[in-house]
């Protein structure tokens, strides 16, 4: 792997053309553009008018006969009743805090899994990945009751009398430190990989244990840190459950949610919903997460070989 | 890990503690008077934010937003100047005088509303919980923690709130008030035990639609409404042949949700039959729904395959408005909706059977309701008088897509001339109109028992009355 | 590099006694195992404590309605002890979903961990665009499943759905995709393998990219074959991704509900019902939290069983080929 590497681009050029090569193309591109279709298939939608897409019989490509820029333009401006600008900055910060603290949550754990040796560790991690096995479905109205009930804040006395912090920003907040298991997991396995001898050699040199997790582990890490990213900020910006369910102010929403409302309002009750904006909606959301996976995906094919493990 | 195991113990104590507080303080709150509950908490302890705001002497009541009336959330005034600009911008006409058309429906409609509540030093604050699934998922956790609006709104969970005692019941003035001069299709579905828990402004029922284009190519007269199951049979079948797949009869929509109970449910009522008993417990297998499941049947033949039966209501319509279906029974808007799709419609009372009588059930109704919780009582049964005052009402006969509720003006010789249609809806909204019951335990299980079944005689040749003397039975164990 | 090889090599082989249960020197052990523990109780106790009260609270309180008869949110709470239970193992509602969850879920899981490792062998040649490969195939991992069953709804339709569309022109019939439990599943599974192929490509890519190369070249030396390398080098290094990958897609697979509830609702006649639909059904639906709560615990016990099984077994065979491997390795450069 190393000498294609460092080997010259016309040599590459060269390569493409292999039959092996040629197949992985025709595979891959051919795969993915199945995987794409429904993507595609939104995309052309939204150049609909809701009268043409509700009277009309689409083909495998649905193409306007007169198509609009209306829907793409309300996603752009939104509506007097959605601020789109305002959710997407909410958004962000919301993902941007969630990622630093599942990254360095995972980090940290990962490493006191995978390196230290002390009892009832494995119980204790597979405690930890049990927690994973239940439906989510099941806590959404406890945790609504325990911010509801959260001592001293939002009105409450030990437990009652407010709103706890339900509809505050401590919502967004407040998961930010607990443990991020899955990326834990995954950290833990990748460490156990590396040779103990790295950690050894650092000690050698007075490294404390910090320095060994951000110095020595953290830049072998830096695909499964990527990794951890791209899925934690894409969770955290599509959840739409966490601002629906224990906010309500407007100053609150972010842009999932912001576009549910559009949705919902576009499908008022009783009336044809308006499929065109909705599915131009729902797109939208999708986008500045693409955004930020094309941005990510690159350091996790950085792979060790350039990252300085072989010296 | 010891210090954890005890952690955990208290953490359980705890836990049952809370949970046995939770639903005792729950049901002592449902039999205290309503009196003593508002008393006890005028104090608006928990209030975030917009609070500090409000002017003393101004109670401000926070108020869910529907959909069809919807402006955007936060305190009402904010939001007219947005939603203003926003109709400018698209040059749409923002005058509105009563008695003529209306271009700004949900403005006017919120303006009238601020107006009439300001007299009475009421501010209203909206705020959006969505509607359906995610509306009712935010209402249960809302109930439970106590931390719920004024008024809150919903269509087919909220008789079912009422019966679980969430819901504060309209004053005695009021309901006799309503129930004088208020057509029952607004607040039928919400009476339980003889008090009213609820009310929607401008509730629809269904009507038998058709597209009389459709209708005319099978040779039948397009202009001559049908009134027995029988001509209903007839015709969808004489239009099916001519449509030769390109088109079939339709009739209507009859998928194993509300969407589709909501609809035939107006068949259902016709026949004598219906899906409970007073108590909430089954009433699949009378003789009655035996014989509307057999006309569903025969209108299934009607159909393109799976298109009744179809999960996504959405589906339906599509077809409605792709002149693939000539007879529909649905709501009211399929007027308003028919002059953008271009389709010349049809309206007329759902067909009768033999021995049937004019019945229907309300449908695409926000049932407006004042929960138990609810910090501000008064002020909140302010707003739902002002839903039915005559300007109000007014707006919505101007509007023809629904119905006013308000009799004075529905009964209007004015109304008649104006909106022929709609006062064909009207009158249906004024005789025999119900809800969908609500079963005394495990309502959505029994539910979709019934739904299957319905299905099941439906697309299968199995014996109608077996299979729904099938589901009663199974029912029966999960409704106890 | 050779030399370097050899390095990591000891080093594993120094390791393997710390790394394993089974360690020889005991009291080094559990002097490690002191200064350990410390530095572990300080990196955890805080993250910890805070999970415990955000996670750990919400979930025993879902545990532990499952003691209870509670339905209907204005109903006080009873206790009953073991009835939720004992019902779900009676009524076929119940077990039957749970056992739907489990073959959906087995199936999803295999099928997207084969393709997403098929995937990610193609894309960790040095081929001419690979970023943009990785990214489409992730593109449906990104997409929301309310809007993309919506999607998957609107191709699917019976009357007017775009693949009943092509069907027809073909000359075929049309198929009434929603009342055949066979489609239905298909359609769910589908749905969720478009979803899953690209994320568990991405992994296993980040799994193959930190596969020692030097252990690739030795190989080379060794006159390993491309079979060789895969059966020798490759699969044994991706051992700790794998075990991760296979368990928490399984956790997820096993917990797929949103595209049955958007796609097939459960039917035809309740059918393709999984249980944490169900469970949905009877939080949201029936306000009976004390099923709910029940079927949670089994639900996760069960899978829980299943995941420490596979760990264990995983990790036990891990220590076993790597250090076979090593054996036989070190003796040779020996």
């Amino acid at each position: 792997m190393s000498q294609t590497i460092k080997s010259d681009f016309s040599k590459r050029i060269a390569e493409q053309f292999k039959p092996k090569y040629l197949l992985a193309h025709l595979v891959l591109l051919g795969v993915g553009l199945v995987l794409l279709y429904p993507l595609i298939f939104m995309v052309l939608a939204g150049f609909f008018t809701k009268t043409e897409f509700m009277t009309t019989v689409l083909g495998l490509l649905p193409i306007p006969k007169a198509p609009t820029w209306d829907n793409y333009l309300t996603l752009f401006n939104g509506s007097a009743d959605a601020a789109i600008r305002k959710y997407f900055l909410n958004s962000t910060l919301r993902t941007v805090y969630a990622t630093f603290w599942a990254l360095l949550t995972a980090l940290l754990a990962g490493y006191v899994f995978a390196r230290l040796q002390f009892r009832g560790k494995n119980t204790l991690f597979l405690a930890l990945l049990g927690t994973q096995m239940i439906p989510a479905t099941i806590a959404l109205i406890p945790t609504y009751l325990q911010f509801a009930r959260w001592p001293f804040a939002g009105g409450n006395d030990i437990f009652t009398g407010g709103t706890g912090i339900l509809d505050t920003w401590w919502v967004y907040l407040i998961g930010g430190p607990s443990i991020n298991i899955m990326g834990a997991f995954l950290v833990k396995q990748s460490i156990e990989k590396l040779p103990y001898e790295l950690d050894e050699a650092a000690k050698m040199d007075g490294a404390g244990t910090l320095r060994i997790i951000f110095r020595i582990l953290l830049p072998l890490q830096m695909p499964i840190m990527a990794f951890i990213s791209i899925t934690t900020a894409l969770a955290t910006w599509n959840d739409f459950i966490t601002p629906f369910f224990y906010t309500s102010s407007d100053s609150l929403q972010t842009l999932p949610a912001a576009i549910t409302r559009l949705s919902s309002a576009a499908a008022s009750p009783g009336a044809v919903p308006n499929w065109p904006l909705i599915i131009t909606l729902s797109l939208g959301t999708t986008l500045p997460a693409l955004l930020l996976f094309f941005f990510f995906q690159k350091y996790i094919v950085q792979g060790l070989a350039n990252t300085g493990i072989k010296g | 890990m010891k210090n954890r195991k005890i952690t955990a113990l208290v953490g359980t104590v705890m836990l049952v503690s809370a949970l046995s507080a939770c639903g005792g303080g729950g049901s002592a709150k449902v039999g205290a008077p309503p009196g003593a509950a508002t008393g006890g908490e005028t104090k608006p302890a928990g209030e975030t934010g917009s609070k500090a705001e409000t002017t003393p002497g101004v109670t401000t009541i926070k108020v869910l937003n529907e959909g069809a009336v919807a402006i955007g959330v936060g305190k009402l005034d904010d939001l007219f100047a947005v939603k203003e600009k926003e109709y400018a911008d698209a040059g749409v006409s923002l005058d509105y005088t009563p008695g003529s058309p209306v271009e700004t429906f949900p403005l006017q409609y919120q303006k009238i509303m601020s107006e009439k509540l300001k007299a009475q030093n009421i501010e209203v604050v909206t705020e959006d919980w969505g509607w359906g699934e995610p509306l009712i998922q935010k209402q249960t956790a809302g109930f439970l923690a106590k931390n719920i609006p004024d008024i809150i709104v919903g269509e087919t969970q909220m008789p079912g709130f009422a019966q679980q005692g969430l819901l504060e019941p309209f004053p005695d003035d009021m309901a006799a008030d309503i129930r004088e001069n208020v057509s029952p299709a607004a607040w039928k579905p919400m009476e339980v035990g003889g008090k009213i828990y609820g009310l929607a402004a401008q509730p629809g029922v269904s009507n038998l639609f058709w597209n009389k284009k459709l209708v005319k190519q099978a040779g039948l007269d397009p202009d001559k409404a049908i009134t027995t199951w029988q001509e209903l049979r007839d015709n969808v079948k004489a239009v099916t042949e001519a449509g030769k797949g390109k088109f079939y009869g339709g009739g209507v929509y009859a998928a194993p949700n509300f969407g589709g109970y909501l609809r035939y449910g107006a068949l259902i009522a016709i026949n004598g039959g219906s899906f409970a008993d007073e108590n909430g417990l089954p009433a699949f297998n009378s003789p009655q729904n035996a014989e509307t499941v057999a006309l569903l049947k025969d209108l299934n033949a009607a159909h393109p395959p799976g298109l009744m039966v179809n999960n996504n209501e959405g589906s339906y319509f599509d077809a409605w408005n792709k002149g693939q279906i000539a007879y529909l029974i649905d709501g009211p808007w399929r007027v308003q909706e028919s002059k953008t799709t271009g389709i010349d419609l049809g309206m007329a009372p759902i067909p009768l059977s033999p021995s049937g009588k004019p019945a229907n059930v309300t449908i695409g109704a926000a049932f407006h309701s004042v929960p138990v919780d609810a910090k501000q009582k008064e002020a909140a049964f302010a707003y739902i008088k002002a839903m039915y005052s005559e300007e109000i009402q007014q707006l919505v006969a101007d509007s023809n897509t629904r119905s006013p509720i308000l009799k004075k003006i529905g009964e209007s010789k004015e109304y008649q001339e104006k909106h022929p249609e709609m006062y064909l809806h009207y009158q249906a909204m004024s005789g025999d109109v119900t809800g969908l019951p609500t079963f005394a335990k495990d309502n959505s299980k029994a539910w979709q028992m019934w739904g299957e079944a319905v299905v099941k005689g439906i697309m299968t040749d199995g014996d109608i009355q077996g299979i729904l003397d099938d589901a009663q039975k199974r029912a029966e164990l999960v409704t106890r | 590099m050779i030399s370097n090889d050899g390095k990591t090599v000891d080093a594993e082989m120094q390791r393997l006694p710390i790394a394993g249960n089974l360690g020889k020197s005991r009291w080094k052990r559990s002097k490690i195992g002191r200064k350990d523990g410390l530095i572990a109780a300080i990196i955890l106790t805080p993250m910890i404590l805070w999970w415990l009260v955000l996670s750990g609270f919400p979930t025993l309180f879902g545990f532990v309605l499952g003691f209870f008869e509670w339905i209907g949110i204005s109903d006080s709470p009873k206790f009953v002890w073991f009835d939720n239970y004992v019902r779900f193992f009676q009524d076929p509602l119940y077990y039957q979903a749970l056992w739907r969850s489990m073959w959906m879920g087995g199936l999803v899981t295999s099928i997207t961990l084969v393709a997403g490792f098929g995937a990610s062998l193609l894309m960790n040649l040095p081929l001419f665009g690979k970023g943009v490969y990785r990214s489409i195939w992730y593109i449906p991992a990104v997409t929301s499943t309310v809007a993309t069953t919506q999607i998957f709804n609107i191709l699917l339709d019976t009357n007017n759905g775009v693949i009943n569309n092509v069907l027809v022109s073909l000359g075929k019939e049309p198929i009434v995709w929603q009342y055949s439990v066979f489609w239905g599943v298909f359609w769910i599974v589908v749905y969720s393998v478009w979803k899953g192929v690209g994320g568990a490509a991405l992994i296993w890519l980040a799994g193959l990219q930190s596969v020692d190369t030097a252990l690739y070249e030795a190989a080379d030396i060794d006159g390993a074959g491309r079979w060789g390398k895969l059966m020798n080098v490759t699969l044994p290094g991706l051992k700790p991704i794998a075990t991760y990958i296979v368990i928490t897609s399984l956790i997820g697979a096993i917990q797929i509900y949103e595209q049955v509830l958007f796609m097939t609702n459960g039917g035809p006649y309740g059918q393709t019902e999984v249980l944490v639909f169900r469970i949905y059904r009877d939080a949201f639906w029936d306000f009976n939290l004390g099923m709910a709560g029940a079927s949670s615990l089994i639900m996760a016990v069960i899978v829980f069983t299943a995941t420490v099984f596979y760990y264990r077994w995983s990790t036990e065979s891990d220590r076993r080929t790597t250090s076979n491997r090593n054996r036989r390795r070190g003796g040779k450069r020996a």
